[in-house]
């Protein structure tokens, strides 16, 4: 059947700058790992529906804050992940762990501000959700309830799995020249695998898997937001690594873990043993940061080669993702404003309920 | 007088092959040579383990040669493995290397062909410096390191353990380069690179290792509220 959205969809910028406001600015976005905020002032930055991001441990509590300082909007931290105090480094305002302005140096030689004026100088402070090690923000003022987007059973899986993360990640960013919809379509469709990757994911091939696509779905029925996001496993044989055993692999072996996280989030494991967080972070119509964060089980003995190991999987990782990007590069350079829709059979059936979600969302009335 | 102790060449790769190649010039024929030539780096050490235990010290010495598989940490076992069983490890230089005579060299070093080596400069364990690369004045390369064919490290210059430093890259004076880093993609680098970082042709942009312990890479932190005007 046809797909529900249009080319137009993955290449006009006005419809991007609607998902920016009405999808990134209204769901809850995936915004970085606990793991690497457990310090004092230990933070991450981000932009998420195109607005500067800071997330920072304030005396273990975790708050996010626009990242743009009150006076001005010089960004208050720099740096993907870092560690140090909320202040500003142009003019030397500092901040509380509620935002407000602590201190401004020669206030009352240079700014004459009253009370009630320094009072008012604050940060925006946006909501946020940690899931185990996953931290999710909400840049909307009035957030959606987290059980509309992730149901309970979805999120006591995050949970128990991230708390199986070391706390040692390798992180890299790729630009690639896509639209963020094709990278999410293209993780939940499993038949591309053995045409895309036929070297480096054979021993992923499962049969069964690709037998069993599911019966055309009921079309009254409406998709509920949180169906978008679950997790499903597969056996597959997994290498054993030298050091496997100085981890705590979570769950059975010989497992391949995968969960999906709408709006733009896949998360995979090997054997509970290596962990891949890939985010499709939006930047233009055509354009999309793949972001990329790998970590290992966490270590019950030291591993002194771990950023070795680290490394030369973050390396192959890209691989894969350089066939996925080769392929979608050249889909995205080839739509057209009036070219047809997809055409999907049964197997595809989720990325026809990712696209009705989707439309639902860029309609919703403020 | 003695003779100079037999040397037992374990590893795979190009340091290996170079120096199993070159030997009639290394040894000047005075010394022989054994070979214990790896299909896999995948945990050297096990793998020669009985070779060397072996092996005796008296009239043996080892060099590992295994090339930059897995930051040096591979053939840091088969050296770390030698060491841990008493054996004795040996540091080549290849006769057209120039060395300055205060410089300071390691054991388990490999100075290839045409190297130069200033004054000052020092190299630490377990390291290899490759054919044409050039250390200045006081340059300091930690242990377990690989620098590739081509590549100069500054006057000054100091790298920590487990860098890769790849073929034609050209440091600058001064920089530090934090432990666990690989360059390879040619060109010159003059800034400093913090522990974890990784600069390949694979990445369009630089890759980081973060860890909740050492996350901070940022600026030395300014006690901004200890320098405001108090009245
Ligand atoms: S812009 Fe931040 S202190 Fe002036
Ligand atoms: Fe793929």
């Amino acid at each position: 059947m046809l797909s529900k959205l249009s080319q137009k969809h993955y290449i006009d910028p006005d419809i991007f700058a609607k998902e920016q406001k009405q999808i990134f600015s209204k769901l809850w976005i995936f915004a970085g790992l606990r793991t690497l905020l457990s310090e004092p002032d230990a933070f991450l930055t981000r932009t998420i529906g195109g607005i500067p991001i800071l997330i920072q441990n304030f005396a273990g509590e975790i708050k996010a804050f626009e990242n743009q300082c009150a006076h001005r909007q010089a960004p208050l931290q720099l740096e993907a992940y870092g560690q140090r105090k909320l202040a500003c480094r142009y003019h030397g305002w500092s901040y509380t762990d509620d935002g407000h302005v602590k201190s401004i140096p020669h206030q009352e030689a240079l700014y004459h501000f009253t009370a009630d004026e320094k009072e008012k100088l604050c940060l925006r402070q946006f909501a946020i959700e940690i899931i185990g090690n996953l931290i999710f923000i909400n840049i909307d003022a009035d957030p959606l309830p987290i059980e509309e987007q992730f149901t309970d059973e979805f999120r006591q899986q995050l949970t128990t799995i991230s708390g199986y993360f070391s706390s040692q990640v390798i992180h890299t960013s790729v630009p690639s020249q896509f639209n963020w919809k094709l990278n999410f379509e293209n993780v939940l469709d499993y038949n591309h695998i053995p045409f895309v990757h036929p070297q480096t994911f054979k021993p992923l091939i499962n049969k069964a898997a690709i037998s069993s696509a599911p019966a055309r779905k009921a079309l009254p029925e409406k998709t509920l937001l949180s169906s978008l996001s679950y997790a499903s496993t597969m056996e597959m044989q997994v290498k054993k690594w030298p050091w496997q055993a100085s981890v705590e692999g979570f769950g059975e072996p010989d497992t391949f873990h995968t969960h999906f996280i709408y709006p733009n989030v896949n998360f995979i494991s090997v054997g509970g043993l290596i962990f891949l967080i890939q985010q499709f972070d939006p930047i233009s119509a055509s354009l999309t940061d793949v972001r990329l964060s790998l970590m290992t089980a966490r270590e019950t003995n030291k591993i002194r080669a771990l950023s070795a190991i680290l490394w030369g999987y973050l390396k192959s990782e890209k691989r894969v993702l350089d066939e996925d990007r080769a392929l979608l590069e050249g889909l995205q350079s080839n739509l057209y404003d009036n070219g047809k829709p997809s055409y999907h059979g049964a197997y595809e059936v989720q990325l026809q309920n990712v696209a009705e979600v989707y439309l639902d969302l860029m309609e919703t009335q403020p | 007088m003695t003779q100079p102790p037999d040397l037992v060449l374990i590893g795979c790769g190009i340091v290996f092959e170079t120096i199993a190649s070159t030997w009639p010039q290394l040894s000047q024929g005075e010394r022989k040579l054994q070979l214990i030539r790896l299909d896999s780096t995948d945990d050297a050490a096990n793998a020669v383990n009985e070779q060397l235990s072996l092996l005796n010290n008296t009239e043996i010495e080892i060099f590992a040669a295994i090339d930059q598989n897995a930051l040096n940490f591979a053939r840091l076992e088969i050296y770390g493995q030698a060491r841990l069983l008493g054996l004795k490890s040996t540091t080549l230089i290849h006769p057209s290397a120039i060395i300055a005579p205060d410089s300071r060299i390691g054991e388990n070093c490999w100075i290839g062909a045409g190297a130069i080596i200033a004054s000052g400069a020092s190299i630490g364990n377990n390291t290899l410096i490759n054919t044409g690369a050039r250390i200045d004045y006081g340059a300091q390369i930690a242990a377990n390191c690989w620098v590739g064919s081509g590549a100069s490290i500054g006057q000054y210059v100091k790298v920590g353990q487990h860098v890769v430093i790849g073929s034609d890259i050209n440091l600058g004076a001064n920089i530090t380069v934090g432990r666990h880093c690989s360059i390879d993609m040619p060109g010159a680098y003059l800034t400093s690179l913090a522990e974890g970082t990784f600069i390949d042709s694979l990445f369009p942009s630089a890759v980081h290792i973060y860890t909740s312990k050492s996350a901070n890479k940022t600026m030395p932190q300014t006690d901004i509220t200890a320098k405001e005007a108090s009245k």
